[in-house]
């Protein structure tokens, strides 16, 4: 009886270190922060004229994943709520010629 | 009663430790695609008009790194450009190894008569040309990228065939035809 008894014990403790162990481990990042800065990249790799246009924010929400703010030249555009917003900053100095910055910053959820 | 007091104590620990906040480390911030995809920029728009010189673009891209927190360090570059019987290409080379590159060749495959407006007969040449952007970065490599042409004065006849390649007719009566692309950059056609 006693040697069962310590057999569960044994189990218990097992089980309990193996479930403690994984809850333990560092919860992986979304990595959106990289995701959303290469996003942005691409949009400023395949055209200057993006931002200067009213599908711009829509185009933002297809290539950014969790979104949460676009937001240009000022103007803020929300998309989802979020308590934690990391922010991730882009220009776009002008195009065709023309030297016109539009500021653009996008929140994503972290 | 021993093994069910142990039951309910690890039950107990895994519950708490469930609803720990556990340590979750984010990046303060990344430094990588954006920064080297800005520079690309900075280049397209000064080939688009020489005029806006690349110290003074530059110069308002760093202004960003207090306002935006754009984290790009100062460069140099080198521009260099040429003009062939059979194309030519703009490119800008930064230190970091960044690279703009904007290349075009042509090669006359004939010649047709056009009837413009007011019945006017005017020969043209055409061309088989292939344009495309090569941006280069360590991030991603090599970026290929093919614009889109336009005439503004609606003479030339574009065709656009993918993969760059167009087949471009041009006015006979001319010595060079500049077409456009989509972000405003030249690009020369020298009738033979």
């Amino acid at each position: 009886m006693r040697a069962l008894e310590a057999f569960a014990i044994a189990f218990v403790f097992v089980v309990f270190t193996a479930y403690a162990h994984t809850l333990l481990i560092l919860t992986p990042e979304s990595g959106n922060q990289y995701t959303s800065s290469r996003a942005l990249a691409y949009l400023l790799l395949i055209s200057d004229s993006l931002p200067y246009t009213p599908g711009f924010r829509d185009r933002v929400a297809e290539v950014i994943p969790d979104l949460v703010f676009v937001e240009v030249n000022g103007q803020k555009f929300y998309y989802s709520n979020s308590s934690e917003v990391d922010s991730i900053g882009a220009v776009w100095l002008g195009c065709n010629g023309t030297f016109s910055p539009r500021e653009v910053v996008i929140g994503v959820k972290p | 009663m021993l093994v069910l007091a142990v039951i309910i104590f690890a039950a107990y620990m895994l519950w708490a430790l469930a609803n720990l906040k556990t340590p979750n480390p984010r990046p303060a911030y990344y430094v990588g695609e954006l920064q080297s995809a800005e520079l690309i920029h900075v280049a397209r728009l000064y080939w688009s008009n020489p005029n806006l010189s690349m110290s003074f673009l530059l110069d308002k891209l760093y202004g960003y790194n207090e306002t935006l927190r754009l984290h790009i360090k100062p460069v140099t570059y080198v521009n260099n450009w040429a003009l062939t019987a059979s194309g030519g290409f703009y490119e800008t080379r930064y230190n970091n190894s960044v690279r703009f590159y904007a290349r075009w060749e042509y090669v006359k495959i004939g010649s047709y008569k056009k009837i413009l407006e007011g019945g006017i007969v005017k020969l043209y040449y055409n061309y088989s040309l292939t344009y495309i952007h090569n941006y280069t970065a360590p991030q991603w490599g090599s970026f290929i990228l093919y614009p889109r042409l336009w005439d503004p004065l609606d003479l030339a006849d574009l065709t656009y065939k993918g993969d760059g390649l167009w087949y471009v007719g041009v006015p006979a009566d001319v010595s060079e035809y500049i077409i456009y692309d989509e972000f405003s950059i030249k690009v020369v056609v020298r009738n033979e």
